[in-house]
């Protein structure tokens, strides 16, 4: 092995935690417009392509730990250095990093989006993205023990709100899911890609794999994690497809949020509010995480320290959020940050697994010879 | 020393930074609309919007009058009525949408689109009509304990569907039924008397336009089949005739040609199926339960009979109701109770009905409503 990851015993953590992590980099913005993009689609059989693409993401995992474990407690760059050599090696670490930018400027500039419309409408986005990106320096200068703690932590304040939507869930008529499978194959495909989209995240544990001190249970907890994460999804995709009228979902940006506009407490009168400004819960451990993956991958190709990187990307990011300033452009964004992610999350890991085969089989040989 | 000075300055800095209002909003300078009530102008397209908004002043005077203003949309009303208070014009409270008769039966949505665009009002707000001008109800000048009679409209509403007498009509509901393809949406009616506000009965819409209004009897049976009863409660009255015979027993005879009966506690469930999909044929078989609490003349309850007879009449008096408002609706070519979707969510491809289909369909529709009912009880005495 060229680069020997040592990573010291009192950074790691145990592989129960990459429960929280993968359903928090998972749950983010996208879930809110999940649902008619979705809907789009494939309408009332919406729920049928979340569980098909499901048990294509949960096949992906389990490819991205077989290669992880194939090539024994590095990360991704360790193993497209053995695969590919230095130079290409290199050249996917940027499009990587790259790609980790363009996810990370969509999450941010979405949520600050949500802010602006539904709480502050006269209020600048920039400031407001500027205030988040100061919490995300905080937590890399903490580094990884912190992030785990605060994705393990933020799950715990956030989860609750999804069984708030029991509320909308009473107010479903079942004749919105009915007939079953009248899904075309025109719509099936498009639906399979808008509902990748929401699993673009499980990347992250090809960096994060040298750091978990219990190797062997990293399957059982990443694969539950994402499993949390697909009942979510579906409880979101099912309640709307039952909440709204057809033609009313299709015309909503953010069903989920809407959903949050019938629910009203004594206490509490208006949740959607509430719930968009706690939503901050949802969005700062996926956006900590992936200026993680963009600090780290800079760490391993260039050796800058991640505490230095960070401010270079809070800069990026926030010329990028003022340069954002339009719903289209943030579309298009968003349509940039979607295609690359099912390269990079769904082919990617395909791509990689023939080399990872021909390494064990070369190994199981050598072993025999030995 | 070096580290506590640095902490310092981080502590104030973030003091300084952090504090602050994002967007001041006080309270008393903020006129916080409850109601808007809307009317036709006296203008081509031109809208006349009223609206009531809290008071937080010391002395409570007890004259109350909404602001008004014109307007070529509700927007444009309510960006009007600015110039007509010192007061900053707010709708997070807002909590019913009044429409006189006359815009309702042109249409309301393009009055309606702007409120359910705005993401700072709540989907829970009551959507209405009203059978005199809207700014006449809302000139209503007692409304009990309530701040002023926007909240009143809410908690009256919310009193009467609570009660289940209406079903329930939010903006969210008005919104999802307007969109449907196959239903049609239904709202509460609102009237003014001795300068009270009341609930009338139902307004029934063919997509966005009043096409009749139903009293509270009649909304009785719409709630039957739209909805579930939990504790309703239901007035009958029942031909004397054939139960002379269990009457005998108590002087004096009863010389009426009817009497009241009042089923309380009323449960009810409702299911719509497609019978005969060729002949456009529907099922809708509703189960009614209920306790009798009240009749106007003395029958002999303890006999199983009687109680069957009941049964028997209450069923039939349920099932010419309903069939009398489906062909009330028929007629008018609304369909308020959603058969189009029953018939859309069945059939696949080319057999479902688009929106002209169905409208062309609805009178088409056959019926076969089935009423089961059964007494439980009556009361605490024989």
């Amino acid at each position: 092995m060229k680069n020997p990851l040592n990573i010291p015993e009192h950074l790691k953590f145990r592989a129960s935690y990459l429960f929280f992590i993968l359903f928090n980099i998972l749950i983010g913005v996208g879930v809110v417009a999940l649902p008619r993009r979705v809907f789009q689609h494939a309408k009332q059989d919406s729920w049928l392509v979340i569980i098909i693409t499901a048990v294509i993401a949960h096949l992906l995992l389990a490819i991205i730990i077989f290669i992880l474990k194939t090539y024994k407690g590095t990360d991704l760059y360790g193993i497209l250095q053995e695969t590919f050599g230095n130079w290409l090696a290199k050249v996917f670490g940027y499009l990587f990093i790259v790609y980790f930018f363009i996810v990370y400027l969509s999450a941010l500039t979405k949520y600050t989006e949500f802010i602006v419309v539904f709480i502050f409408p006269q209020h600048s986005r920039f400031i407001i993205g500027f205030l988040m990106t100061i919490l995300i320096a905080y937590c890399i200068y903490g580094g990884i023990r912190v992030i785990v703690g605060v994705c393990f932590l933020f799950f715990l304040l956030s989860f609750w709100l999804n069984g708030v939507l029991a509320v909308p869930a009473t107010m479903i008529d079942t004749n919105n899911y009915f007939p079953l499978f009248e899904i075309d194959r025109n719509g099936l495909f498009n639906g399979l890609l808008v509902s990748a989209y929401s699993f673009l995240g499980i990347e992250v544990l090809w960096y994060l794999y040298p750091y978990i001190r219990n190797k062997e249970k990293t399957m059982l907890y990443s694969q539950l994690g994402l499993f949390a994460t697909v009942i979510a999804l579906l409880g979101y995709v099912i309640i709307s497809i039952g909440f709204f009228a057809p033609k009313q979902l299709e015309s909503l940006i953010w069903p989920g949020f809407v959903m949050f506009k019938v629910i009203s407490f004594s206490v509490f009168e208006r949740l959607d509010i509430f719930a968009v400004s706690f939503w901050k819960f949802i969005i700062l451990p996926n956006l900590i995480l992936y200026a993680w993956l963009m600090t780290r991958s800079l760490k391993r190709i260039k050796h800058i320290k991640q505490k230095h990187s960070i401010w270079g990307i809070i800069i990026l990011s926030s010329i990028g959020l003022h340069f954002i300033d339009t719903q289209r452009q943030l579309e298009h964004l968003l349509k940039i940050a979607d295609y690359s992610g099912l390269f990079f999350t769904f082919l990617f890991p395909i791509l990689l697994l023939p080399f990872a085969i021909i390494k064990r089989i070369r190994g199981a040989k050598n072993e025999k010879q030995n | 020393m070096k580290n506590k000075i640095k902490k310092f300055l981080i502590i104030v800095s973030t003091f300084m930074l952090l504090t602050g209002c994002a967007q001041e909003r006080i309270l008393e300078q903020l006129g916080i609309i409850t109601a808007i009530g809307l009317d036709k102008g006296e203008e081509e397209r031109e809208v006349f919007g009223s609206f009531v908004t809290y008071k937080f002043s010391q002395q409570l005077s007890n004259e109350s009058t909404p602001i008004y203003s014109y307007g070529r949309t509700a927007r444009d009303a309510y960006n009007q009525a600015f110039s007509k208070t010192a007061k900053q014009l707010v709708t997070g409270q807002l909590r019913a949408v009044l429409y006189g008769p006359e815009l309702a039966k042109e249409g309301i949505w393009p009055h309606l689109n702007g409120l359910q665009r705005n993401q700072f009002v709540t989907d829970l707000l009551y959507v209405t009509v009203t059978d005199m001008p809207a700014k006449e109800v809302l000139s209503a000048q007692i409304y009990e304990e309530a701040p002023n009679v926007g909240i009143y409209i809410y908690k009256l509403l919310d009193q009467v569907v609570g009660k289940e007498q209406i079903i329930d009509s939010s903006l969210h509901e008005f919104t999802k039924n307007y969109m449907k393809i196959g239903a049609d949406p239904i709202t509460p009616v609102l009237s003014k008397k001795d300068d009270r506000v009341i609930v009338t009965g139902l307004g029934l819409f063919q997509d966005d336009r009043l096409m009749e209004i139903i009293d509270l009897r009649e909304a009785f049976y719409v709630r039957l089949i739209l909805d579930e009863f939990k504790a309703g409660e239901l007035q009958v009255e029942l031909p004397t005739e054939n139960y002379r015979q269990f009457m005998e027993d108590f002087d004096p005879s009863p010389e009426e040609e009817s009497f009241e009966m009042t089923v309380q506690q009323v449960r009810s469930s409702s299911t719509i199926t497609v019978k005969e999909p060729e002949n456009n044929r529907f099922g809708l078989d509703i189960n009614f339960e209920g306790e009798i609490r009240e009749l106007n003349k003395e029958i002999d309850l303890e006999s199983e009979e009687v109680i069957r007879m009941l049964e028997k009449d209450l069923s039939k008096i349920i099932e010419d109701n309903i069939t009398k408002i489906l062909e009330k609706t028929q007629e008018l070519n609304v369909d308020s109770f959603g058969f189009g979707t029953f018939w859309n969510s069945t059939f696949k491809g080319n057999k479902k009905l688009s929106e002209e289909e169905w409208r062309k369909e609805y009178p088409n529709f056959q019926f076969d409503v089935n009423v089961k009912t059964k007494i439980l009880r009556h009361g605490i005495t024989q």
